[in-house]
């Protein structure tokens, strides 16, 4: 038998990271970590340059062969066009408030994730190829040249962030990551390294009419299946209608709602509060998607998207719009319709046909969001509401970014909420309202080949849940947006399994007691409401 | 002081904070750095959860062998392996920081390992630490399966309800009979 090494060294299991300038490690691109690239025939429809196969794992990504230049002159027209660009890139004086606040970090301890470096990534570049300093000092002035590697970084990190603005909440400054990761996805897509996550929604929407290319007549058809179900659940059959011209109200959600579970039942919320109110509301299957893929892309497809849904306002000449539960549709409307495609004039600054309410807060754009509409209605006592049909259900409330950070609705959904259910408890306060944090989804990073870098980025918030969910027996997660149905489920699987996640207005649509109804023996869900026969409960 | 368990109850606190400083070490040197000042445990979950299942372990360790305090020493151990799974690590790097609580030990206890000659005693020290790295093992595992099924259900919520609606599939009714 051959001599032992002494116990020391056999000990020596070292984990430890190696320290590397930043600008010498190398991004890892490994499944689970990257979104597959944008496929040629969605790049050709787009009118996209260099539509191609590629594959970020192999090393050569077949970028043009001036792709420096097209880099170098996009960046310039950039920083030319937009003056919040050119500020961020001069101003930050890296105090490190940013550093910690990123999911993406928090979850994962990539210092690339941290918005500093982030957005170092192409601060590096402007100052390599725009300022003199970079010249006399080089490096030391945390400059760097424009190599292929560097654009291989900008993909892995401007396609890690989910554009929440947590980060910007923090910087004395104000620099914005979310635009910052906008223009650099501008950039990229100009040399055609982009996601197909993002290009084929928004190509779709283009052409169908939504994200996920439901043509109008399977759109129709899938509305009736849900008319149908709430027919069996409440015994009501509701009738809505499409493209119906002088309808007072245009209401657009986003496509999710209409086949993912669980939006699907949100989206039966929306008909029933529509049927209790006699709303004189039309549907649209031209412009059958709130949301705005357009806008994690570059600024022309943002605009052109969101232009559709006001060229059906117009062309169906109803007064106004009324927008579902989601996310980023709210942050294009608040922050760049106004600008883009606005002001709406020919509308009207909505007015509640129930309550009387005028929403000034709408003047310009003449767009509301849902919640804020159903809030105001159960403040005027408009809503009859049983809270015993959602018994059961401890909720609690995850702050989508877009609606909460973006637009600031942080009673609203709480106070439909209290309104609808009987136990409501809030997660930390450092996780919610203006601080929430992101569901890890935005931005198009939803994906299916993205479900582990979104875990990772949804630790903080499924921290929080479970947090609530031992403390005080938090069993639904309620949320008004369609990116974070699709991705809290499996996040609450996993950071904090056994929780539910359904939208506001689900909840909404359970409690709604109408008129000489027939009494409801089941949710929207189709499940036994607890103490009624033959439930679960009372077995 | 005469046993193992005393002698690591002793130094708990240096071994806990020596481990712990290893697993983090496992990090990026600019993110082990920011995570080693701890702080809130909304903030940087990643440093406390690490915090408190070294502490559970080697809590666990000084005290005699038993069924329950394992089962609850093992949840200590999810928490902080769940992390570790979704975190671009290898699965050693991810299930394998319980080895560096050997290092810890050893760095600490071989000078009085060595005056009181408990070499046996260490050894099934050892041995109940391998326990725990092959239970942790499982964990990975049954993250890894978890993550697996999240994307499957993630895939069946979004496509079953368009197939049900395009008509492509039907379920059956209730009460129907073959």
């Amino acid at each position: 038998m051959s001599k032992m090494a002494p116990p020391e060294e056999l000990m020596n299991v070292n984990y430890a990271t190696p320290a590397e300038a930043w600008m010498d490690v190398k991004p890892e691109f490994k499944l689970g970590n990257y979104s597959y690239p944008g496929k040629p025939d969605v790049l050709k429809y787009l009118g996209l340059p260099n539509p191609r196969e590629w594959n970020p794992t192999e090393e050569d990504w077949k970028l043009p062969p001036d792709w420096r230049d097209i880099i170098r002159d996009g960046f310039r027209e950039l920083l030319g066009k937009y003056r919040s660009l050119k500020i961020f890139m001069d101003c930050c004086v890296r105090c490190g408030a940013c550093a910690d606040k990123c999911h993406f970090y928090i979850g994962s301890g990539d210092p690339k994730n941290m918005p500093v470096l982030r957005a170092e990534l192409l601060r590096s570049i402007y100052r390599g190829e725009f300022t003199v300093a970079a010249k006399i000092l080089g490096k030391l002035s945390g400059s760097r040249k424009l190599e292929e590697d560097v654009i291989k970084e900008w993909f892995m990190y401007f396609y890690q962030c989910t554009q929440c603005r947590r980060c910007s909440l923090y910087c004395p400054y104000g620099i914005d990551t979310a635009e910052i990761t906008f223009l650099a996805r501008d950039l990229m897509n100009r040399i055609g390294v982009n996601i197909n996550w993002i290009l084929e929604p928004a190509a779709n929407c283009n052409r169908t009419g939504n994200h996920l290319g439901i043509q109008p007549h399977a759109f129709k058809d899938m509305m009736e299946f849900l008319v149908d179900d709430i027919e069996t659940i409440t015994g009501r059959r509701v009738e809505p209608s499409f493209q119906r011209k002088g309808a007072e109200i245009l209401f657009i959600t986003p496509s999710g709602d209409i086949f993912a579970e669980p939006g699907i039942y949100t989206f039966m919320g929306y008909l029933l509060l529509f049927d209790y109110l006699d709303l004189d509301v039309t549907w649209s299957t031209y412009a059958s998607e709130g949301g705005n893929f357009g806008s994690f892309m570059n600024d022309k497809w943002m605009k052109k998207l969101n232009a559709k849904m006001y060229h059906e306002a117009k062309r169906l000449g109803v007064k106004y719009i009324i927008g579902g539960e989601c996310g980023h549709m709210w942050r294009v409307l608040n922050q760049y319709m106004d600008t883009m495609n606005g002001p709406a004039d020919f509308l009207e600054v909505p007015k509640s046909p129930i309550t009387g309410t005028v929403f000034n807060n709408a003047k310009s754009t003449k767009m509301i969001h849902l919640v804020e509409f159903t809030a105001d209605l159960i403040k005027n006592g408009k809503l009859n509401l049983d809270k015993s049909r959602n018994a059961g259900i401890t909720a609690t409330w995850h702050d989508s970014c877009n609606t909460s950070r973006g637009m600031g609705f942080f009673e609203e959904p709480r106070y439909v909420l209290e309104n609808v259910v009987e136990k409501f408890v809030d997660m930390p306060a450092q996780t919610i309202r203006e601080q929430t944090y992101c569901c890890g989804g935005g931005a198009g990073l939803n994906n299916g080949e993205f479900t582990e870098m979104r875990l990772r980025g949804g630790l903080p918030r499924g921290n929080a849940l479970k947090y609530v969910q031992e403390k005080f027996g938090v069993n639904t997660m309620s949320c008004i947006c369609a990116i974070d149905r699709a991705t809290l489920p499996g996040l609450a699987d996993y950071w904090a399994p056994g929780v539910t996640v359904t939208g506001l207005h689900e909840l909404v649509g359970n409690a709604l007691v109408f008129d000489g109804e027939e009494p409801r023996t089941m949710n929207l869900r189709q499940e036994d409401l607890p103490g009624i026969e033959g439930s679960e409960e009372e077995e | 002081m005469n046993t193992i368990e005393e002698l690591l109850a002793a130094n708990r606190e240096a071994i806990v904070q020596d481990w712990y400083h290893h697993i983090l070490d496992t990090y990026p040197a600019e993110t082990a750095k920011l995570w080693k000042k701890g702080g809130d445990p909304f903030a940087n979950p990643v440093a406390v959860r690490s915090r408190q299942g070294a502490e559970a372990v080697v809590r666990y360790l000084t005290m005699a062998e038993d069924p329950k305090a394992l089962e609850a020493v093992l949840d200590f151990l999810d928490e902080m392996i769940r992390v570790r799974a979704v975190q671009n690590f290898t699965p050693s790097q991810a299930a394998g920081f319980i080895f560096l609580l050997k290092k810890a030990i050893r760095e600490k206890l071989w000078h009085d390992l060595k005056r009181l000659d408990i070499w046996e005693q260490f050894a099934a020290m050892e041995s109940r630490i391998d326990g725990l790295a092959l239970a942790s093992l499982d964990l990975y595992a049954k993250c890894r399966e978890k993550l697996h099924e999240i994307k499957y259900n993630d895939l069946e919520r979004s496509q079953v309800q368009l197939l049900k609606r395009a008509k492509l599939i039907v379920g059956i009714g209730e009460g129907e009979s073959a």
